[in-house]
């Protein structure tokens, strides 16, 4: 079958909407209609190459969409269903599957490559193999995924507001509470306030934190940050540092977390210098793959018993906490609604990333049309 | 500004609270000017017929209508003339009257039936003064008027030009002065008052203080003295916010022994109240988190064996089925469609709120309502409907009985309802309240009646005091309510009565629907200053809850009914507004 979808055919280059060519499900896929898909920033790294991926490649990682058909031997779904994709698969079997770290799943290892787990591609432009970002490809119409990326959720749920529990929600959410694991009273810095810094904020909001300090230049970041629960919003790293600083009377932070569009050396050493003795940062932000962005004083780690860490999807499961996110939502606990600033039509997806780019999103969502 | 706007020929309204001296400087533009000035006092009873004039009805019945019979009112006259028309207050004038104005300035003529088209002789002006300060009706003069005037804004004077007015108009350089435009200045600052003191309570002060000081034979006035000159100034001047329970006096003495200590001239901090008193975008603002928690389909089939059966996909909802369902149990019906309404489904959501408002302001337009025109009962003031009276009476009007008359006069009764949202009130209740507001709202006919309050912790103004809404829109905002939380009824009355002296009214009546066992706050007995009436709708049925009811109600002489159902509901308040 053909769909649009925006694509992107080398690094440093503008999307472009085209038609592709969509092979039908094999064994263990389904053919999936997305309904709407997030533009996050990882989509962003992939155009301007910080993430080195198989070009041309067809963009978007968070999707949520309903299920038109479904290959052989396909368990976890089936047509009709409504699903929210994990941008990582689990498939349960694998060590990390089976030791409770699903976000690590082994078939997570062609999510740059864009092929399904057998390793062939579904989309095609001219007879040359197209990829799909995370095995999903959600800024497309139509795609084939691994049913080991669909969550399936309640269909009472707005999908074009529960797309957002793809990456951005979990992500950030789960960055609070899961990886760092923010406790009653703690003071945590976030520093960038994009879909998955908002969600960090609403997760150390969860876990009890006393302070939860917000970090972004742009100002309407910092007042949807206090509306989703920061109690403090600051423009700069050193204003963080001072006002933790007194906040905690000169013993830093608990946590900091990173979630900044690009990660680079000067955020990660002030994340390390807010702080406190026995604090964590934890990292959830990318940036350029081969660059080295970790620069800190050994000494000062050891003596301090300061740690740095990474995350993938928030440390959380997906099957688990994609659901649970929905359901949090519909107990007004997690907030969805004011996440979306803007949505676009897939035309207009150049212009969701500038948007992005200019501040003026906390998440913009691509609705699509068929 | 106000000579050039004059100049150029615009409309202006003059903004700013009483004893500015709006008045005095439009006089002296006026006069200086050489224009002419036809004055008129806003208030309730300003109807159109006389701001534009009427019939005589002797001569009418006499001889017909012939330009003779017709008395001209000041707009007619300011017309004709090209002169300046002054209406004070108008935030206070009704509605109709303010249409009237309206279209005179738009269309720069207006047409009286009988008489023809006045068109506006070059030179007409309006001038309008407002306090913006003043609750009655202020929110109405919307965008319509601010459209077609300029809007001065006459603020307070300074200190020193306060000092000044005050040593001119009492002639004197009394020591008092300053202390007097310090109170009167403090008092519109204070967080518990709503509307200040002008300076002429500096003015009033320093005369009472000079006046007893004489009296009493002291060479300086006594903190005694001008603690009671204080009192007698200013405590009839300030208005109070309601809400905080306050009355004036403690407010003025607080200012006084503050300004006695000049260590801190800081405005005195505000007395906590536990609960507030959310309006405009706080209610809405409130209204939004309440809604946020929603029932998945799950969870309304576990609580409602017959939820498959009303709705039996995503997004549906069979209404006949609800509606036979609700002609055989409307209290079950109501209470599903209460939750239907809270639903995660959005499209659900959407047609359960929609059927809701729909079905609840059927059942409430069956109770009977208030009409425009009623008969002429002896001492009842209002305009002649002559056209009406003629008809009725076949031309020949013998009695009283056959003048009719058009109830002009704002209403004879301004309503509260007041909705216990606490713990107890879920599903039925929610739509028992819906019903009484439904109900309500009709019965006001959309005239600036009546107003429509939710509480529990916090007050939330679902519909203010003079802004009436579109009923389903606020049978919808009722049903957006989530019940929870502590009960705190002598915040709720007192915001009642706030509300209702927004209103004017002969009578102010409020109508709670409640178990009305109050768990925070005061004694809700102490709490029913500036409710007329009140009556109870009681919703719980233990004895003590019963009983607290029926004390309140009859508190008051009002009465107290049961609410058991929707049916109920709708008969009990039919009972109530039924007319005489
Ligand atoms: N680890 C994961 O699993 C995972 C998942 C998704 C996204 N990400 C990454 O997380 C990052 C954030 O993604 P997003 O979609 O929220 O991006 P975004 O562009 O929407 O938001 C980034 C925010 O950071 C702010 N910012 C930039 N530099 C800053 C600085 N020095 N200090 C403070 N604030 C700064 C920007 O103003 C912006 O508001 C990206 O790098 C993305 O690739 C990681
Ligand atoms: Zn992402
Ligand atoms: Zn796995």
């Amino acid at each position: 079958m053909k769909t649009k979808a925006a694509i992107l055919r080398s690094s440093g280059q503008d999307w472009q909407v085209v038609e592709l060519e969509l092979d039908p499900p094999k064994a263990n896929e389904v053919l999936i209609r997305f309904v709407a898909a997030g533009l996050c920033h990882s989509d962003e790294h992939l155009r301007t190459g910080d993430l080195p991926a198989r070009y041309p490649i067809v963009g978007g990682h968070e999707g949520a969409g309903i299920i038109e058909q479904v290959g052989p031997g396909v368990t976890r779904v089936k047509p009709g269903d409504h699903v929210v994709c994990s941008f990582i698969p689990s498939c349960g079997r694998c060590r990390w599957c089976s030791t409770g770290r699903q976000n690590l799943c082994d078939l997570g290892a062609t999510i740059l490559d864009g092929s399904l787990p057998d390793q062939t591609f579904r989309f095609h432009a001219d007879g040359e193999d197209v990829g799909a970002m995370c095995m999903l490809g959600t800024f497309s119409q139509w795609s084939v995924i691994s049913e080991y990326s669909c969550v399936p959720v309640d269909p009472d749920l707005p999908l074009e507001k529960a797309v957002l529990v793809g990456c951005g929600v979990p992500t950030g959410w789960g960055s609070a509470v899961y990886a760092a694991g923010v406790r009653p009273g703690d003071t945590v810095v976030i520093y960038g306030i994009g879909g998955i810094g908002i969600n960090a904020v609403q997760g150390a909001r969860h876990a009890g934190a006393k302070n939860v300090v917000a970090v972004d230049p742009v100002a309407f970041k910092r007042e949807k940050a206090e509306e989703l629960g920061a109690t403090h919003s600051v423009a700069s790293a050193q204003e963080a540092q001072d006002l933790v600083t007194q906040l905690t009377l000169g013993v830093g932070a608990e946590h900091a977390i990173v979630t900044v569009g690009v990660v680079g050396e000067e955020v990660v050493e002030a994340a390390f210098n807010v702080i406190g003795k026995g604090g964590t940062v934890t990292i959830t932000g990318l940036g350029g793959l081969a660059e080295k962005t970790v620069h800190l004083s050994g000494t000062i780690l050891t003596l301090f018993e300061k740690r740095v860490q990474g995350t993938l999807f928030g440390s959380a499961n997906p099957i688990y906490d994609i659901r649970k996110m929905l359901d949090l939502y519909r107990a007004g606990q997690v907030k969805l609604d004011e996440l979306v600033t803007n949505t676009y039509r897939l035309e207009q997806i150049n212009q969701g990333y500038q948007d992005l780019l200019d501040g003026k999103n906390i998440r913009g969502v691509l609705i699509h049309e068929h | 500004m106000l000579c050039v706007a004059l100049e150029t020929g615009r409309h202006v309204v003059l903004e700013g609270p009483p004893g500015t001296g709006k008045s005095t400087l439009l006089r002296a533009t006026a006069r200086a000017a050489g224009i002419g000035l036809v004055f008129v006092e806003g208030n309730a009873e300003l109807t159109p017929a006389r701001l534009l004039g009427h019939h005589d009805p002797a001569l009418v019945l006499q001889a017909g209508y012939r330009p003779e019979a017709f008395v001209e009112g000041p707009l007619l006259r300011a017309l004709r003339e090209g002169m300046l028309l002054y209406v004070e207050e108008l935030n206070r004038v009704p509605e109709e009257t303010l249409n009237v104005l309206i279209t005179a300035l738009a269309e720069g003529e207006v047409v009286v039936p009988r008489v023809g088209t006045v068109r506006a002789a070059p030179g007409f002006r309006l001038v309008a003064a407002m306090n913006p300060f003043d609750a009655v009706g202020t929110a109405r003069i919307g965008q319509a008027v601010y459209d077609r005037v300029c809007r001065i804004s006459v603020p307070y004077q300074d200190e020193p030009g306060e000092l000044e007015i005050v040593r001119r108009a009492t002639g004197t350089d009394s020591p008092h002065a300053p202390l007097a435009v310090a109170v009167a200045r403090a008092t519109r600052s204070h967080p518990d008052v709503r509307m200040g003191a002008s300076v002429r309570g500096a003015i009033d002060m320093v005369h009472l203080a000079e006046g007893l000081k004489r009296l009493r034979g002291e060479a300086r006035a006594s903190a005694e003295t001008l603690r009671d000159a204080a009192l007698a100034a200013f405590t009839g001047r300030i208005r109070l916010d309601e809400a905080s329970g306050r009355r004036p006096e403690e407010v003025v003495i607080e200012i006084l022994e503050h300004l006695g200590d000049p260590a801190s001239r800081d405005p005195p901090r505000q007395t906590m109240a536990s609960g507030r008193v959310l309006e405009g975008c706080s209610a809405a603002r409130a209204l939004r988190e309440g809604e946020r928690r929603t029932l998945g389909r799950a969870q309304l089939a576990a609580a409602h064996p017959e939820f498959v059966h009303l709705s039996p996909g995503v997004g549906q909802l069979r209404e006949e089925a609800w509606e036979r369902f609700w002609h055989q149990q409307p209290d079950r019906a109501v209470e599903i469609l209460a939750d239907l309404a809270a639903a995660t489904d959005p499209e659900l959501r959407r047609r359960a709120r929609r059927l809701a408002g729909r079905v609840l302001v059927r059942a409430a337009s069956c109770g009977p309502r208030q009409r425009g025109y009623r008969r002429l009962a002896a001492g009842e003031e209002g305009d002649l409907d002559l056209e009406r009276t003629l008809e009725r009476a076949q031309g020949r009007p013998r009695g009283p009985e056959d003048l009719v008359l058009r109830g002009w006069r704002s209403a004879e009764r301004a309503t509260c309802l007041v909705i216990d949202q606490s713990g107890s009130m879920r599903g039925r209740g929610l739509a028992m309240a819906a019903l009484a507001a439904a109900s309500i709202s009709l019965a006001a006919a959309g005239r600036l009646a009546c107003s429509v309050l939710a509480f529990s912790r916090n007050v939330v103004v679902l519909q203010a005091q003079g802004q009436p809404r579109e009923v389903t829109a606020l049978v919808g905002d009722v049903l957006r309510l989530r019940a929870g939380g502590t009960t705190d009824l002598a915040l709720a009355l007192r915001a009642a009565a706030a509300q209702l002296a927004r209103a004017d009214a002969a009578e102010r009546c409020a109508v709670l629907i409640s178990d009305c066992l109050a768990t925070a706050g005061g004694d809700p007995l102490a709490a029913l200053g500036g409710i007329d009436r009140l009556h109870v709708l009681g919703t719980g049925a233990e004895p003590e809850s019963v009983r607290r009811g029926r004390e309140l109600a009859a508190r008051t002489g009002g009465r107290y009914l049961e609410a058991t159902g929707v049916r109920e509901v709708a008969a009990a308040l039919g009972r109530l507004f039924r007319p005489g």
